[in-house]
């Protein structure tokens, strides 16, 4: 007979009864194992530590997980506290992941909950090793973009040991999604990438020459005045002068060209692309996340297949849906890609072209054809040295067909990618 | 108190999406809230953060003392606080989080509050005077009581619940009118009709007299006039009701009319086609709105709203309108020339304005009849409610206090979503704990008794239930046993996460009802995270 009459909780009673929905549901495994036991033992890591990451934690530890780590880089802000609620105004400028570990610890002293204040690509191997499970809390899709190829380059390596579940999620205003992911079963996040449409950008010709919104403006003064004016000092979006310069800038531009709108918060919105968030969007895609997170753990329910959207600008709209593995995805499909690309075209072209395609999507590429070094982003001595291939026609650097070895920074191994002259036959 | 500026810092990433106005709203709303369970202080979270001041004047309403498994799946308890009142210990914690809350707790039982208002009316100035009632996991009988008294004063309602994995999510409000949907429509070009300024504009431009290069900035607009121009003359007729197979032409011709093959802005032309060369019509929701009985009389106790609404009916049968709403005066960006585009912007605009005086002339004949006046309608809300004609919404609900035996509410899209079942066995769920004064699955009334046993006979009976009640409202549909199972099993505890998503959706509707911006649901939500189903009608 179960012990159920000392349950206090929901998550107890749960694991200490029959499953309905998951007939091979055990209350206990062959190796005598409880599911409140794989709860209590597993070691769960939240990426981020933001408006998702605050609530992910909040749901982690109500929902009885005892040992959680927490990375981030980055510092609280002022306009975080409407939404990131384990910070209070005293915190602005600490280590977002510290101050939120410390309150969890605060709350619950008998949870295991480790800081770490660094990047993802900072942490060792052996540490993704200990992991049971991923929980993602990211704004940006360079970080998840990393994670996911790390996590599946490491169960393709140490398979099942190497098995380390992605739960992924994502809010912009009243919308978000989340993503089941489990490395080499199921798509991964660079399947779903053409889903996140690269940012938005104005070309630069209208920029520099037929500005007809206030966001021309700010761009013209961002993008190509600052660097002029200032080319020793970053534009920093963060600080009040630098966007009162931008705007002051952009007024004048505005100005000459009739056109009105230039406004201190649609500078910085653009200036630091800005996506509006909210505490309650972020509450259900964290709770939804975590819940799977136990469903994953502990089997007392069935997961999700494999991916959900949300939607709550009218109405309050749920979805969920299976994503398939895509055949040209980078990561867990054809591990190499290719590009069409004219042969009079410049290597510079080139590399906005990987920047723009919805299959790679990269950041700052790096080039080599062979043992040559076509164009490296950094360090600073070999850019200057490739530099002057930018401007080259692509015919007098390759062959149609050949394969240039692509290294970017949203990917933590180098890519393969064969270019063929779309104007010459290979 | 913040000021101005530290206000725009703080609730920056919010007020891009409700504005200044938006933020009003909340700051100056009330909220109450029955139960103080995690659907409780999860809801309320999501509110205390974005709105320090107003909905400051939240309270709640429980007599619930402090638990160890509160402390375990509450985050907003204190350990500290054990037994004492968890009302006072959420309203404390979540006041903690932003200074300038302002909470208080009433400890007292739902269901006393609620037979105090029947009985006497004495507590029911705290509930008049909310501009939003929440009831967390409550039983049908204290729901059915709050959404009565608040169907008759107008104030909008959502009932939340939660069993285990599945929750409940329902909101009832007699009328609620939006000006501000945030609606995404089509631009609003009017290129099959142009206004006098934009034919005018469009005429004085003569394409044969312009290089390749200047061509390339002629907005679409522009070429898009021209091209239905010419379309028109080669076909001898008048360009409208144009069929599928006519706007290609349009578009071909468009592409015949670039000075080179692809260029920007006559591809651009050639694709806005598709949502520009159709008559003017008026959106389904907004013919709507002009149709409903409220639109057509007025008098002093008309809402402001709906004056408005009788403004526009007269104003589209005016000749001026020619039955096209007054415009917003937004254009889209387009592939331009600097000047072509403010130019342009400034017809649009201008156009926008002198329908605004239009529409004021009539706007103040309706004030008269209703014997009010003229500036009884304040500027900025004709100015909003111009801008917006197009994107106007009005959600009516269902009520929520009708006979559960009766058929409920949106039936068939419960059912077309797959939780008809679960609505049933929620229903079923509250009629077992009126009966056994239990709920279904909990071990503690018997306590000798095997807990697996026990749940096999309550899934029993709960199933039972659900499927008269299906049979009562004359239903056809399975109910599974599995599902009755699932929902014994969780012995109406709450999951952590499952509330937190519910309390995430209820401040989501919370924030739209009270600011009047986007559009909240029809009135019934159901998440089931055992088997992904998830549908909201």
């Amino acid at each position: 007979m179960a012990p159920v009459a000392s349950c206090t909780t929901g998550i107890e009673r749960f694991l200490t009864l029959k499953a309905p929905h998951v007939e091979d549901f055990e209350l206990v495994t062959e190796e005598g194992e409880t599911p409140q036991q794989m709860l209590d033992k597993a070691n769960v890591l939240v990426i981020g530590a933001g408006g998702l990451g605050c609530e992910i934690l909040k749901d982690l530890v109500m929902s009885g997980f005892k040992n959680i780590h927490v990375i981030d880089m980055d510092t609280i802000d002022v306009s975080n506290l409407n939404r990131q609620f384990l910070f209070r105004k005293k915190d602005v400028g600490k280590p977002k992941a510290e101050v939120a570990a410390e309150f969890i610890r605060q709350r619950s002293p008998d949870v295991n909950i480790t800081a770490h204040y660094k990047r993802i690509q900072d942490m060792p191997e052996e540490f993704y090793l200990s992991l049971s499970l991923i929980v993602c809390g990211l704004d940006s899709i360079e970080a998840r973009r990393w994670i996911n190829a790390f996590i599946y380059n490491l169960a393709e390596r140490h398979g099942y040991e190497g098995f380390k579940p992605i739960i992924d999620g994502g809010t912009e205003g009243l919308r978000g999604n989340m993503r089941v992911i489990l490395p080499k079963h199921n798509a991964c996040f660079d399947c779903g990438l053409d889903m996140y449409p690269p940012k938005t950008t104005y070309p630069i010709c209208t920029i520099a020459n037929t500005p007809r919104l206030p966001e021309h403006c700010i761009e013209w003064a961002s993008v190509l005045e600052w660097p002029r004016i200032f080319p020793d000092k970053k534009l920093d979006g963060d600080d009040v002068d630098h966007i009162n310069w931008v705007v002051e800038q952009a007024s004048q531009r505005a100005a000459s060209f009739n056109i009105s709108g230039i406004t201190f918060s649609l500078a910085q919105g653009v200036v630091k692309n800005i996506i509006p968030a909210i505490a309650s969007t972020n509450a259900i895609i964290a709770a939804a996340c975590v819940n799977e997170a136990v469903k994953l753990i502990t089997s007392c329910n069935k997961y999700l297949d494999n991916s959900m959207l949300y939607t709550g600008d009218a109405g309050v709209y749920f979805f969920a849906y299976p994503l398939f593995q895509s055949e040209t995805c980078l990561v867990c499909g054809q591990k190499e890609g290719s590009m069409d690309a004219l042969s009079t075209s410049t290597l510079e072209d080139l590399i906005t072209a990987l920047k723009e395609h919805s299959v790679f999507q990269l950041k700052a590429p790096s080039l080599t054809y062979g043992e040559t070094s076509l164009y490296f982003q950094k360090p600073k001595m070999l850019e200057e040295q490739t530099r002057p291939n930018l401007s080259k026609s692509l015919n007098d650097l390759f062959d149609s067909g050949s394969t240039l070895t692509v290294t970017d920074p949203t990917l933590p191994t180098s890519l393969r990618v064969t270019v063929n002259f779309s104007d010459k036959a290979s | 108190m913040r000021t101005d500026s530290d206000k725009a810092q703080l609730y920056d990433r919010q007020l891009r999406l409700w504005q200044k106005d938006g933020q009003a709203a909340l700051e100056q709303a009330r909220v109450v809230v029955f139960g103080s369970s995690t659907l409780a202080s999860e809801s309320l979270k999501n509110l205390v953060l974005p709105a320090p001041v107003g909905v400051g004047e939240f309270v709640v309403v429980d007599d619930a003392q402090i638990s160890d498994g509160d402390i375990r799946t509450n985050f907003f308890v204190r350990p500290a606080d054990l037994g004492l009142s968890r009302a006072q210990s959420i309203v404390d914690n979540l006041c903690e989080m932003n200074p300038d809350v302002h909470g208080s707790a009433i400890a007292k039982a739902p269901t006393e509050f609620v037979e105090l208002i029947q009985k006497s009316g004495s507590e029911s100035e705290l509930l008049d005077s909310a501009s939003l009632v929440v009831a967390c996991a409550q039983p049908e009988a204290v729901v059915r009581a709050l959404a009565s008294r608040c169907w008759s004063a107008n104030i909008p309602i959502i009932a939340v619940t939660n069993a285990g994995f599945i929750a409940e999510i329902r909101t009832a409000v007699y009328e609620h009118s939006i000006v501000e949907s945030h609606a995404s429509g089509r631009p609003d070009l009017r290129v099959m009709a142009p206004f006098t300024a934009l034919r005018d504009y469009a005429d004085s431009i003569n394409l044969d007299a312009l290089d390749s290069t200047d061509l390339a900035h002629v907005p679409l607009v522009v070429l898009l006039i021209k091209a239905i121009d010419k379309w028109a003359a080669a076909n001898n007729t008048k360009a409208s009701g144009l069929s599928l197979s006519q706007t290609k032409e349009i578009a071909a011709l468009l592409r015949q009319m670039a000075p080179t093959p692809g260029e920007e802005n006559f591809e651009e032309a050639a694709s806005a086609t598709n949502t520009s060369c159709t008559d003017y019509e008026l959106p389904g929701e907004v013919k709507l709105i002009l149709d409903d009985a409220a639109a057509k009389t007025v008098n002093a106790q008309t809402s402001n709203f709906w004056l408005l609404v009788n403004a526009l009916r007269r104003y589209l049968e005016s000749e001026y309108s020619q039955g096209m709403l007054p415009h917003s005066g937004a254009i889209p960006d387009m592939k331009a020339d600097t000047l072509s585009y403010v130019n342009l912007q400034r017809i649009y605009k201008q156009k926008a304005e002198a329908d605004k005086r239009e529409f004021l002339c009539h706007l103040h004949d309706v004030l008269h009849d209703a014997d009010l006046p003229t500036d009884h309608v304040s500027s900025e809300q004709v100015d909003a409610f111009c801008r917006n004609a197009s994107k106007l919404r009005l959600v009516r609900t269902h009520p929520l206090d009708q006979d559960v035996r009766e058929v409920p509410p949106m039936a068939e899209d419960l059912q077309g979503g797959g939780v008809l079942p679960h609505y049933a066995l929620f229903r079923a769920a509250d009629m077992f704990a009126v009966k056994h004064k239990r709920h279904p699955g909990i071990v503690d009334a018997k306590p000798n008794m095997d807990i697996d046993e026990l749940c096999k006979q309550d899934a029993q009976e709960l199933l039972t239930m659900a499927k008269e009640l299906l049979s009562s409202w004359q239903i056809e549909e399975e109910v599974a046993d599995e599902l009755a199972a699932e929902f014994v099993r969780s012995g109406f505890m709450e999951l952590h996460n499952v509330s937190a998503v519910a309390g995430g959706v209820v401040a989501q509707e919370a924030i739209k009802l009270i600011t009047h911006q986007y559009v909240p649901h029809n009135g019934i939500c159901i998440i089931d995270t055992a088997n992904s189903i998830m549908a909201s009608c």
